[in-house]
């Protein structure tokens, strides 16, 4: 899958993975309006016995779809977003983690090159 | 001197490999967590938006439920997880235990935040209002609180061992919070509906369905199983940000 390589190593598998997940969860909620809107209602249940169509249908209805559509897109930005961040956050360490490396063995270099001078200023 | 000062360097550097790149094992055991959690995901979502039945009384909202509850539940083993770690970490002074519990605080904000969203909204949405100051729900803002708290201190307290002993003594009294956000609706009149999960769950038929169990269950398996390979790589990344700040001291 060589179009998703650019993408991969911009944000990460972790990253693709849960952008998967997210664009399966949007999917998965606009699938279920269509399902909602259209169905008889059949699958209700309860422990109380049940009551005349025009009496639970308000609660049945779509007027409840935004909030928990709301809830299932906040849970899984925020599960996104951390391990976003997460991942974010190790690159950085991994730069700095470069960085350092470089400097000390230019430091190491430095170290070299300066110890045949004494030495040959001491002789 | 100098010298000394880069061989030290260079071991904290292979110290900081090490942690980093970690070892085989554990990099397959995270791709696994992640995508049998990815895998879980999917049935969840399955099973929420077209298998389980439409609880009657309380409508299409009642499937928050299924993602209210896991989150609870990891929002109270996080704090169950800082107060072992910080525990352990008062006894034995090993790092690895101020890194868990550090880790498992920052997992426990996120958890804690999303039950708090995720219950007002669905009271938004069922009850008709978003917030009132009943037991359940101000014990659980509190959990927050003493979460963000033990982040606060963990950022302003000196570096090192000083700033981990603070960190541990918040995160112990902080876990006095927990069962007493289990125990609000038994000892509490609270406007959150009774204990329907846990050892206690006496309210257990009103859940009416076999379905509704199982959609429950799996839903609890999958944020556990998310949850696990959230610790695991918060974990090292803790572990690699620890060495890198003594790293840095050393250097300086």
């Amino acid at each position: 899958m060589n179009f998703t390589r650019p993408l991969r190593n911009r944000l990460g598998v972790r990253s693709v993975v849960f952008l998967a997940l997210l664009a399966v969860v949007t999917t998965m909620s606009a699938e279920a309006t269509e399902t909602y809107a259209s169905s008889d209602q059949s699958d209700v249940v309860s422990d109380t016995p049940m009551t005349p169509p025009e009496e639970h249908e308000d609660s049945l209805g779509d007027s409840e779809l935004p909030w928990l559509f709301a809830v299932f897109f906040i849970t899984w930005a925020a599960f996104f977003g951390y391990v976003f961040v997460m991942s974010r956050r190790q690159r950085e360490m991994q730069r700095e983690i470069e960085a350092l490396s470089l400097a000390l063995q230019e430091r190491e270099q430095r170290e070299a090159e300066a110890k045949p001078k004494a030495s040959t200023t001491d002789g | 001197m100098p010298g000394a000062l880069i061989r030290v360097g260079q071991w904290g550097l292979i110290v900081l490999a090490v942690r980093s790149a970690a070892h085989p094992l554990a990099r397959l055991s995270r791709e696994w967590l992640l995508f049998a959690s990815a895998a879980l995901m999917a049935l969840t979502l399955y099973l929420v938006y077209f298998w389980v039945p439409t609880e009657l009384n309380l409508g299409i909202s009642q499937r928050i439920f299924y993602f209210h509850v896991p989150l609870a539940w990891l929002g109270m083993l996080s704090m169950v997880f800082v107060a072992g770690a910080s525990v352990a970490y008062l006894i034995t002074g090993k790092d690895k235990w101020d890194n868990l519990a550090y880790a498992t605080a920052e997992l426990g904000v996120l958890f804690a935040s999303l039950i708090l969203i995720t219950g007002v909204i669905w009271a938004r949405g069922d009850l008709g209002w978003w917030w009132t100051w009943d037991a359940k729900l101000t014990t659980t803002l509190i959990l927050w609180f003493i979460y963000v708290g033990y982040l606060m201190i963990r950022s302003y307290a000196p570096k090192g061992s000083q700033g981990a002993r603070y960190g541990a003594v918040v995160g112990l009294m902080g876990a006095i919070d927990a069962p007493i956000i289990y125990m609000a609706t038994v000892w509490w009149n609270t406007a959150h509906p009774e204990l329907n999960t846990g050892p206690l769950a006496e309210d257990v038929d009103a859940l009416g369905s076999g379905r509704i169990y199982a959609t429950l269950l799996i839903s609890a398996v999958n944020f556990t199983v998310l949850y696990a390979y959230m610790l695991v790589e918060r974990y090292s990344l803790r572990q690699t940000e620890t060495a890198l700040d003594e790293l840095y001291q050393t250097a300086a």
